[in-house]
């Protein structure tokens, strides 16, 4: 009889059972709702006095961004920005302290940033020296890029890639600005914050999966029972990745929900090249959508992570030893980093759980060549995680067959 | 209906806890005697294929050891096992139905049942955690019986219990070995004597006895214990 739903209810049980797995997620709650509120908090200081509130600055510069949503990246605009930019005296050294900044350019301080993330023209100066023309800030967006790839010592097919999306974004132009406050938020840290939350929890709470068993001594039973030897591994495992999976997916929507509370729900369709944060990337996606995919592939390497975590603890039949060796590959991924000149040491490095969920990797330049196209890391790292995955758990079926209950 | 055990061996690098051990069992209660480290859980680890020989086979009408059918007719009551605390004792006997392939709607009945003839029917909703250690210990008996098991294996089973659930439990393997091979290991000579249809008595790790006791041999536990000074002498 096939009894796989019963058991995967009895080893779901299990896990949500334990007061370490709830305590935990609530753990991980509170730290999301921290980040999410942590920079609207506290005051600003100039020279030691109180400037202003963070909250207040940001209500301001909200209210700003509003105003500009909707209008497009077109000559006009870069003339108001260049002229509103224009009035702030030049000998101020913090022009930003100026009555003229806070009255006249501030409004524009979005699309001024956007200038010199294009432009890479850092000073002010060198804006006032600037012929406001959308077709130079677009061109020295594609210089900018070039001058990446370089960098980034990508091959030549690659750029031939990055040139080919960078040409179709052009159709779109003048691209529209829109507020897009929230996904900046959740691109920027949130996917980074919760990706490290998750795989804590990951970690903590699937180590004991298998290792209860053995400590408890119940394996005796299990594994003298009928299905003990098959079944119950398999319910084991889509347990524990299920239990992984909702938990990322939950402590997703509770950041989603929060962020857009916070910051704005509005700007889905907002093209990636408006974001601070992936600028970079040429992919043709909305910072929307942009969300979706990054927060989807969260969701499969909680999967991943916890295929990992289960498989360790059978082999090392410890939950203890389990949770040195997660974390410290934890760990290592976020601490350690590779140059980008060791071009292929480094990519393999970005990929580990904890560097890749990164907007920066899930959007890297770098691809992996294959068969002649150049596969991006979005679509790559995912089908390597599920093949790993796969092995994985092939090898630790191996392992749980051929368990034997000594004496202890 | 019959076990054939043939010259199982277990050996840890340099001791052997079983050593060729051949017997062939069928239908009636085994009682299984011998001191602690005489190799008792050892062999009947193997027994239930969760322990693998050495040396030898182990096949239950001609199914061998480790296959899935071997342990569908299978009951096990381990000497010393765990619980899950938060689980109840009804969802415990549910999820070890699952575990033993017996079908969801037969399972509830099936887990109620037994759960009456441990005398836990009163308890069936409350936490394991809550449990006495004999009433843990009935639990284990109910889960073992399941699976209406051709093959009951029991190692101490009468550990934790008070002396009245010791003979309800007596009489209940007694009705259990007229249709099924129950093996039972204790070093309580009492357990056994009056309802085991064999003695099998082990002594480091080998089979030095094997078939009824009767009357007449003598009393069984100066028997047994005569092993034991023996084997002291020898030290």
């Amino acid at each position: 009889m096939n009894n796989f739903g019963t058991l995967y209810y009895y080893e779901v049980k299990k896990i949500l059972s334990r007061k370490l797995v709830w305590s935990v997620f609530f753990i991980n709650v509170c730290c999301i709702v921290m980040f999410t509120c942590a920079d609207l908090m506290g005051k600003y200081y100039v020279d030691g006095e109180v400037a202003d509130t963070h909250y207040h600055m940001f209500q301001v510069d909200q209210d700003y961004r509003r105003a500009l949503s909707g209008r497009q990246l077109d000559t006009a605009l870069l003339e108001e920005m260049q002229e509103a930019y224009s009035k702030i005296p030049d000998t101020q050294e913090r022009y930003m302290l100026t009555d003229e900044y806070q009255t006249y350019a501030r409004p524009y301080s979005e699309i001024y940033n956007l200038f010199r993330r294009w432009t890479q023209k850092k000073e002010l100066e060198e804006l006032r020296a600037w012929q406001p023309d959308e077709e130079a800030l677009y061109a020295a967006r594609l210089e900018t890029m070039e001058q990446l790839w370089r960098e980034q010592q990508l091959t030549d097919a690659e750029k031939a890639l990055w040139r080919e999306k960078e040409a179709q974004e052009q159709e779109n132009r003048p691209l529209t600005y829109l507020y897009h406050e929230g996904y900046t938020k959740l691109l920027a840290n949130g996917l980074n914050t919760l990706s490290i939350l998750v795989q804590m929890f990951v970690c903590i709470c699937m180590a004991g999966v298998f290792t209860d068993e053995h400590t408890r001594r119940t394996d005796q039973l299990i594994l003298s029972g009928a299905k003990g030897k098959e079944m119950v591994y398999w319910a084991k495992i889509a347990a524990g990745a299920s239990v992984s999976a909702a938990c990322a997916a939950l402590l997703s929507a509770i950041t989603f929900m929060l962020v857009f509370a916070v910051y704005g729900a509005e700007g889905f369709g907002t093209s990636l090249r408006f974001s601070a944060y992936l600028c970079s990337s040429s992919e043709r996606f909305s910072v929307g959508q942009v969300c979706l995919i990054e927060y989807g592939i969260l969701i499969l390497t909680a999967v991943f992570v916890s295929v990992l975590v289960l498989v360790v603890s059978e082999l090392l039949h410890s939950s203890i030893a389990t949770l040195a060796v997660s974390v410290g590959l934890l760990m290592a991924g976020i601490l350690a980093r590779i140059p980008e000149q060791y071009r292929v040491l480094s990519q393999l490095w970005d990929w580990l759980p904890a560097r890749f969920l990164n907007a920066v990797y899930i959007f890297d330049n770098r691809t992996v060549p294959l068969a002649g196209y150049c596969l991006v890391s979005w679509i790559a790292v995912p089908l390597c995680y599920m093949l790993a995955g796969l092995v994985m758990v092939l090898a630790g079926k191996r392992i749980y067959r051929n368990y034997q209950v000594l004496n202890r | 209906m019959k076990l054939v055990i043939d010259r199982v061996s277990k050996q840890y690098q340099n001791r052997i806890a079983v050593d060729r051990v051949s017997a062939t069992l069928q239908k009636g209660v085994y009682g299984l005697l011998g001191a602690n480290g005489a190799g008792k859980t050892t062999l009947m680890r193997m027994l239930c294929g969760i322990l693998k020989p050495t040396g030898g086979t182990i096949t239950f009408d001609g199914m061998d050891v480790s296959e899935e059918a071997y342990r569908a007719v299978l009951g096990y009551l381990p000497q010393d096992f765990g619980y899950y605390p938060e689980f109840s004792a009804l969802d415990f006997l549910l999820y070890l139905a699952a575990l033993k392939g017996i079908p969801k709607a037969q399972a509830k009945c099936r887990a109620r049942e037994l759960l009456a003839l441990v005398s836990l029917q009163e308890a069936e909703k409350k936490k394991i955690k809550t449990f006495s250690g004999g009433m843990k210990q009935r639990l284990g008996i109910a889960q073992a019986l399941l699976n209406d098991p051709k093959l009951l294996i029991l190692d101490e089973p009468t550990a934790g219990l008070d002396p009245k659930e010791r003979v309800r439990f007596r009489n209940l393997i007694q009705t259990l070995g007229k249709d099924s091979i129950v093996l039972l290991s204790t070093h309580i000579v009492s357990d056994i004597e009056h309802i085991a249809d064999e003695i099998l008595m082990m002594k480091a790790g080998q089979l030095i006895y094997r078939g009824n006791w009767e009357h007449e041999q003598g009393d069984l536990e100066e028997f047994y214990l005569q092993q034991f000074e023996e084997e002291g002498t020898h030290e």
